[in-house]
């Protein structure tokens, strides 16, 4: 279980705090979704998680652990995978499957069982035979799930997605989100954190996050149940339906249900 | 748009000498420069360069490519010769005479042994970058600066600063490509001017791209962290090059023989 109890931080030279208060918990096998807007804290309570932030007050446990107790902070950063909103930027290996077996070769895992786990784990994402390929191979999507693959070689207990389909297109995210199910359906606990309100219609439980406190927590279909509350926060709308509506209230004859770029280009300066 | 990016000089075809680890290469290059610097004679550095050709011939690299390295040589290496063929009111006999600089056949003998020895020196060691990839080579290099961490040398992480160089190379390249679109879009011009108006013209692309560099570093740190990078001490390697027999009996034979041609002739 990850327990987050009364947790607040304030970060050095800030005056107004990045989290007040946040109770909140991730159980084995459990798929919590947690929604905010830019700014709202998102990315500090994924990094609560995994002790690469320690709370300023409260407390947060990883099994027991207190992520303050510097013993632990290894122990707890195996249990708990951390995933990041951009995979280019945390692909560490040269090829695909050197960068899986980072994570495990850090925590001294001998060689053969390293095959093992790299192997797994790449093919737990959909991406059997792509071992020697390099990272600027691959699309945004594959290397997400590259990303992902790289947790999971960890065998993590838990696995925290900060934003994981920011920036991927259609099928990249429905891919990401297929995995997420499997991950929940082998036991693992998942902290989901988007902005993108469809993402989180089969998670279990879902919170809000505003101005760094959690304002709703229930189920995504109690979330989906108050649209004028989704407004107000300022979330689920994905960034090219916000830029279609801006377009559309300064007279650009642009389509309301615009998702794609390309026919976004296409309405502007039709060829 | 995909941005060609040719990864060091790596020239992929399949021969004995690509097969050969990292490591075995790197100890042959160090005797092969042993060897070269003990040889004192035209006998001596013409078998030299029979093993040069013969290495060149067998690591199926197109000599063109293979001799690429000279070319770049040419200022040093004519210094080189003209420093030790001119002499000033030599008492030998002259081949060429102005004033009183002079070129004899003696001067112009050495001048062009150590022309040679260079040229011998580049193109055998070139082979070492033109056989092997840039991840075998970090990886070879870890483990032959391991013994240096008897002295606290960091190989590990050197090696693993290394790879992280090597892996965000195509993801810079593509970067910068991306950046140079948006800013021709706005209205750059990468082509007019002289060069240093073109130099200047980059100023534009490097910020940004700088910037960015800055923030995919503190979020590679972030994610390293995340998965509980903290130095190298304790890792295992999930791709371990092994030298095999063939290696050690390569390595060895080669050793006493380019070692040997420099003791001997």
């Amino acid at each position: 279980m990850i327990e987050f109890q009364d947790v607040g931080v304030v970060y050095a030279g800030s005056d107004s705090p990045a989290l007040t208060g946040v109770s909140l918990s991730v159980a084995p096998g459990q798929w919590v979704a947690l929604l905010g807007a830019n700014g709202s804290g998102k990315s500090t309570l994924a990094r609560l998680a995994n002790a690469l932030i320690l709370p300023t007050t409260g407390a947060v446990h990883v099994d027991g652990m207190d992520t303050r107790d510097e013993s632990v902070v290894w122990d707890v950063r195996s249990r708990v995978g951390l995933v990041q909103q951009s995979p280019e930027n945390q692909i560490v290996g040269t090829i695909a499957e050197e960068d899986v077996a980072f994570g495990p070769e850090n925590l001294g895992i001998p060689t053969a069982e390293l095959r093992t786990r790299v192997d797994a784990a790449l093919s737990a994402v959909g991406l059997d035979g792509f071992q020697r390929r390099e990272p600027h191979l691959l699309s945004e999507g594959q290397k997400q799930r590259l990303a992902i693959a790289g947790a999971l070689a960890m065998r993590p207990a838990y696995l925290v997605l900060d934003e994981p389909t920011a920036m991927l297109d259609g099928t990249g995210r429905a891919d990401v989100l297929a995995i997420v199910r499997s991950l929940r359906a082998s036991g693992v606990g998942i902290l989901h954190i988007t902005h993108h309100l469809a993402d989180i219609a089969s998670a279990d439980r879902a919170a809000v996050l505003d101005s760094g406190a959690i304002v709703f927590e229930g189920t995504p279909a109690d979330l989906f149940a108050d649209p004028g509350r989704v407004r107000r926060l300022g979330i689920g709308l994905p960034p090219m339906t916000t830029l279609v509506s801006v377009l559309r209230e300064r007279g650009h004859a642009v389509p309301a249900t615009t998702v794609e770029a390309e026919s976004l280009v296409e309405s502007l300066w039709p060829s | 748009m995909r941005v060609p990016v040719s990864f060091g000089q790596y020239v992929p075809v399949a021969s004995a000498v690509h097969t050969l680890d990292a490591k075995t290469k790197m100890g042959l290059v160090a005797s092969f420069t042993a060897g070269i610097f003990l040889v004192d004679g035209f006998p001596g550095m013409g078998v030299m360069g029979l093993v040069v050709v013969l290495a060149v011939a067998l690591s199926r690299v197109p000599p063109r490519i293979a001799v690429r390295g000279v070319r770049a040589l040419s200022f040093i290496l004519t210094f080189t010769l003209l420093a030790h063929a001119l002499r000033w009111n030599p008492a030998t006999v002259a081949l060429v005479r102005l004033g009183p600089l002079a070129i004899d056949g003696p001067g112009l003998a050495e001048g062009l042994f150590f022309a040679v020895r260079i040229v011998l020196l580049v193109v055998g060691t070139s082979l070492l970058t033109l056989t092997t990839t840039p991840v075998q080579l970090t990886d070879g290099l870890e483990r032959v600066m391991r013994p240096l961490e008897i002295v606290r040398f960091p190989a590990g992480e050197v090696a693993m600063m290394l790879t992280i160089a090597l892996r965000f190379i195509p993801t810079t390249a593509q970067e910068a490509e991306k950046i140079i679109i948006a800013q021709t879009a706005r209205g750059a011009r990468f082509d007019e001017g002289g060069p240093i108006r073109r130099a200047r013209a980059f100023v534009p692309v490097l910020v940004p791209l700088f910037v960015n560099l800055f923030r995919r570093a503190e979020e590679l740190a972030l994610a390293m962290e995340s998965r509980c990078y903290r130095g190298g001490a304790g890792r295992t390697r999930l791709n371990v090059s092994a030298m095999t027999v063939t290696d050690w009996s390569v390595l060895a034979i080669g050793t006493l023989v380019l070692v040997g041609i420099g003791l001997a002739l």
